[in-house]
């Protein structure tokens, strides 16, 4: 079988300054931009798919946290949304985008949660039912399936059997792999070569139909005359350092922007597209997350196991989703207490522990994405409102209850002024605390809003297809697009969003 | 890439943080944190090196300026701990964020450290449940 970069052109094939025309450039690999692209390209259309980053094989990922951070994401993995608070946000940057690092979970927004957008966002077009077709195209491309028993691991299933004593309702998470062998290391980059992320599912096929695939060269600007687009203008990036090389210049009538929804507005802006609505980069939307570590007596390993191989969502229609968690040791020790002696405790209990984390859909919460002062990389504000720190307080007692049903002898809730560890009989200081964004590290992955759809062109970007309204042949199909937050996570939203945009581009729905 | 007085607060901190003994035997400088800082600051997009260079320098100042104390690395082993103590505990909240961003640049470099990720149970395994019935 070929290796699945066969045909993409990284930073040594960009020996002088790059001209090429297409029919379409779709700029940005990761779930919007991969699943676009290999949509158009199925569909005929000549594609030029460019990503920032570079291609990363099974063999260039690393087990160790660090190296990973920084080769894999934005800002050596550093990144924040202030506000009233610091909320980490990671951005990966490489062929594949966010789903080279992400846990694979792909799950549809739920059909309330589509009328939800209709009726409150403006989006009549895009209620229940409306993308059924997109996401099961989706699934079916990228082998979406529960996780399988066999590699559930004791992590897992001890959240499971927390769930079932309380009778909450969990599931096995579907999830776009085939062949995973639950070595749980999503997070790092699967060398099992079993995830099925962007670069490995959706790109051999844009190559397959003709399609090219440029890495390391990023887009900074979309050129356009009369509001019509006529193509992109960047340059060659040098992998890690982001050093600019040769000039790049890609003529075509139509451009998708898909460089995920922290970049596309900063696109839009420096190219005086999209922004005649005032509100590119603005309503940016999060599901801040927060992670307790429950105790065991006995051996759980949670080194082993799908990474997020079972969730819940009881508690969606209440803002809630709770899911089993997992990331390398020196990611999740920074909710940890304290340091020392007893941090070190703590580093060597890993092997009885099992992490679980509860996300808000956070509708009281806002942020916007903006120009930086100096340098490439975006300011970004958020806001998290004390109503969904409140929901995400009691995510994490009921975090608590599951972990105590299940048979946990402490855990460590990670919340300031809270004792850390607590025990069952002391849960009611966790419920009764009064905690605010302050007090607590939450951290956001899963990040939308920025370029919303509507159908009013003074309060949305573009429209329900992903098309800018204020210039002709500009689209958008990443996350920037969502009028909402579609409640869980976001991957195959985003795809079933994507392949809906290239349907119309190529003037079908 | 940094400079000596830099090195001296990172290995004052690392030492501080993860002292020799306890359920790990290796202290931050025998698992070479050091030497690890060293090498991820020089992988960081300049604006990022920036932020931990201040980073750095805000810990050698805060005993100073917040606890009316010698600067960090002036201080012996015990009042190091308790000044990472009173970070880690303040009641500002960006005293707190300046201990866990530290924290957590010395917790990447340790858990770097073979050794210390073994006794963590952190030991790559492609195929965990091949062979089990
Ligand atoms: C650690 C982690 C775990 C997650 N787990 C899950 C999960 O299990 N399930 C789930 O549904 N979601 C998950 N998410 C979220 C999910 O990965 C993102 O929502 C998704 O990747 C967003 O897709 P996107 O196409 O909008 O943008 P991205 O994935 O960010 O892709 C944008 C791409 O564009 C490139 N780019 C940016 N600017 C330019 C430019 N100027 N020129 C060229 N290229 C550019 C970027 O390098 C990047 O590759 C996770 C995220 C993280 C970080
Ligand atoms: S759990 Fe391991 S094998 Fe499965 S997809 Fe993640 S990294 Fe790959």
């Amino acid at each position: 079988m070929s290796h699945p970069h066969e045909g993409v052109l990284g930073f040594a094939d960009h020996k002088g300054p790059i001209r090429l025309s297409a029919d379409v450039i779709v700029v940005g690999s990761g779930p919007g931009g991969g699943v676009a692209a290999m949509e158009l390209a199925a569909r005929g259309h000549d594609v030029i798919l460019v990503e920032e980053g570079p291609a990363f094989s099974s063999s260039d990922f690393d087990f160790e946290a660090g190296a990973t951070m920084r080769k894999l994401f934005r800002e050596s993995c550093t990144r924040v949304m202030q506000g009233n608070g610091f909320f980490p946000t990671m951005q990966a940057i490489g062929l594949g985008g966010g789903s080279l690092v992400n846990s694979a979970i792909s799950i549809r927004a739920p059909g309330w949660v589509l009328d939800k957008w209709a009726n409150e966002h403006d989006t009549p077009r895009l209620g229940a039912g409306a993308l059924d077709e997109d996401y099961a195209a989706v699934e079916r491309a990228l082998g979406v399936a529960p996780t399988p028993e066999a590699v559930m691991g004791e992590r897992n299933l001890v959240f499971k059997r927390g769930c079932d004593a309380l009778g909450i309702s969990c599931e096995p998470t579907p999830r776009n792999v085939r062949g995973c062998k639950g070595s749980a290391e999503c997070f790092t980059g699967c060398r099992n070569g079993a995830k099925q992320s962007t670069d490995v599912a959706c790109v051999p096929a844009v190559i397959s139909r003709g399609g090219r695939v440029l890495t390391s060269v990023r887009v900074e600007g979309v050129k356009s005359e009369r509001g019509r687009v006529t193509g992109v203008v960047g340059h060659v990036v040098e992998p890690f350092t982001g050093k600019r090389g040769y000039s790049v210049e890609l003529d075509a009538p139509i451009v998708v922007l898909a460089a995920g929804c922290m970049a596309t507005p900063r696109l839009l802006e420096k190219s005086r597209l999209g922004v005649s609505s005032g509100h590119a980069g603005r309503h940016l939307l999060a599901h801040p997350g927060l992670a307790v570590c429950a105790l065991f007596d006995h051996v759980i390993n949670p080194f082993e196991g799908a990474t997020q191989g079972y969730h819940s969502l009881h508690f969606l229609e209440q803002g809630m989703k709770l899911e089993v968690l997992w990331g390398p040791p020196a990611v999740l020790s920074v909710r940890f207490p304290g340091f020392g002696n007893q941090l070190k405790s703590h580093l060597v209990a890993f092997d009885r522990m099992a992490p679980f984390d509860v996300i808000t859909n956070a509708p009281h919460s806002e942020g916007e994405v903006r120009g930086a002062p100096f340098g490439d990389e975006p300011m970004i504000t958020y806001h998290l409102d004390d109503r969904d720190m409140a929901t995400l307080q009691r995510g994490l007692v009921i975090l608590c209850e599951i972990a105590f049903a299940a048979g946990a002898r402490a855990v460590l809730p990670g919340v300031h002024g809270v004792p850390d560890p607590i025990g069952r009989d002391q849960l009611h200081l966790l419920r009764d605390a009064r905690v605010t964004a302050k007090d607590v590290i939450a951290g956001a992955n899963h990040v939308f809003g920025t370029t919303r759809m509507g159908q009013n062109p003074r309060t949305s970007v573009c429209d329900e297809w992903g098309r800018v309204h204020d210039s002709r042949g500009l689209y958008i199909a990443d996350t920037g697009t969502f009028p909402g937050s579609p409640s869980v996570n976001p991957m195959l939203t985003c795809m079933a969003l994507a392949r809906r945009t290239a349907r119309r581009i190529s003037g079908e729905g | 890439m940094l400079t000596s007085i830099e090195q001296r607060i990172v290995a004052a901190a690392s030492d501080a943080m993860f002292p020799r003994g306890g359920a790990i035997e290796q202290s931050g400088s025998d698992a070479g944190v050091l030497d690890y800082f060293e090498k991820m600051l020089a992988e960081m997009p300049p604006k990022n090196r920036a932020l931990v260079r201040l980073l750095l320098a805000f810990i050698q100042l805060s005993p100073l300026v917040f606890f009316f104390k010698a600067p960090f690395t002036w201080q012996r082993d015990d009042d190091r701990v308790a000044t990472l103590e009173a970070l880690s505990v303040s009641s500002i909240y960006f005293l707190r964020v300046t201990f866990q961003s530290l924290r957590a640049l010395l917790s990447i470099a340790y858990l770097a450290n073979d050794d210390v990720a073994r006794q963590v149970g952190a030991v790559p395994n492609l195929s965990p449940f091949e062979g089990r019935a």
